[in-house]
């Protein structure tokens, strides 16, 4: 790492909004020494059940964490990232409770001299939130509930890391 | 010993459970978490068929993921969840 200032690191688990202008201001340090900051926002998409025949449009989500191990394993992952990438900065706020559809869920930021160390490392970040920082999504559609079962692409994108 | 049960996602309303924690007293041979595992398998058929080897679910002791291997320590926290769909 070529700066000489530390790194910044941020991560949080809130039930709050994201505030998009308050995360990528923890990044303002950076600004002599980052050519590239990266921002990602995963949202909620109100698609239709694709359980049911009904064509119903979800109405909500609500994701549930486990207290500590998450706030812990998502702290773990941006300290992981920081030592694999070339990067100076990293935030990553992941909202858990109930969100309505065109909500944001997650927000990734990185921060580094050139783009490429940032444009991956975000894609590292939400391949790894996807299947190993404990979150569970379960989708209401109107009085219908029901878990999101994890994907098989989504194991399968963490392989493509190793 | 006495542990702290926890479940999260999917296999807690499998389990029909209407809480996510309980205390569980465990027998004196029960030491790991494949005992554990056997013992709660033996509750009822959700148990049996949610718990089985077939099942993709996923346990944690003291907030670390472990696997059956894994030693228990009185007090400690035991998690059992289904796999992570986050992000």
């Amino acid at each position: 790492m070529s700066s000489c200032l530390p790194p910044v690191i941020y991560t949080a688990v809130q039930n709050e909004r994201i505030s998009l202008a308050v995360e990528l201001a923890r990044l303002d340090a950076l600004r002599d020494t980052c050519g590239a900051v990266v921002q990602f926002i995963g949202r909620v998409r109100s698609d239709k059940s694709t359980d049911s025949e009904d064509a119903t449009k979800l109405t909500s989500l609500k994701l549930e964490h486990y207290p500590g191990m998450t706030e812990h394993a998502l702290h773990e992952l941006a300290e992981q990232i920081l030592a694999r990438f070339d990067l100076h900065g990293i935030v990553i706020v992941h909202r858990v409770g109930q969100l309505l559809p065109g909500e944001d869920i997650v927000l990734v930021a990185t921060a580094s001299p050139h783009r490429k160390a940032a444009l991956q490392a975000v894609d590292f970040a939400m391949d790894h939130i996807k299947s190993t920082v404990p979150f569970w999504k379960r989708e209401s559609f109107g009085s219908q509930h029901h878990w999101v079962k994890a994907k098989d692409s989504d194991a399968a994108a963490l392989l493509n890391w190793l | 010993m006495q542990i702290r049960l926890l479940f999260f996602g999917a296999i807690t309303e499998a389990l029909m459970r209407t809480q996510g924690s309980e205390t569980v007293e465990l027998p004196a041979h029960c030491t790991h978490v494949s005992h554990l595992l056997s013992l709660l398998r033996s509750r009822g058929e959700a148990w049996e068929r949610e718990l089985g080897d077939d099942r993709a679910f996923r346990v944690a002791v003291q907030q670390r993921l472990v696997n059956g291997d894994a030693e228990l320590s009185p007090g400690c926290e035991v998690a059992i969840f289904s796999l992570i769909t986050g992000g």
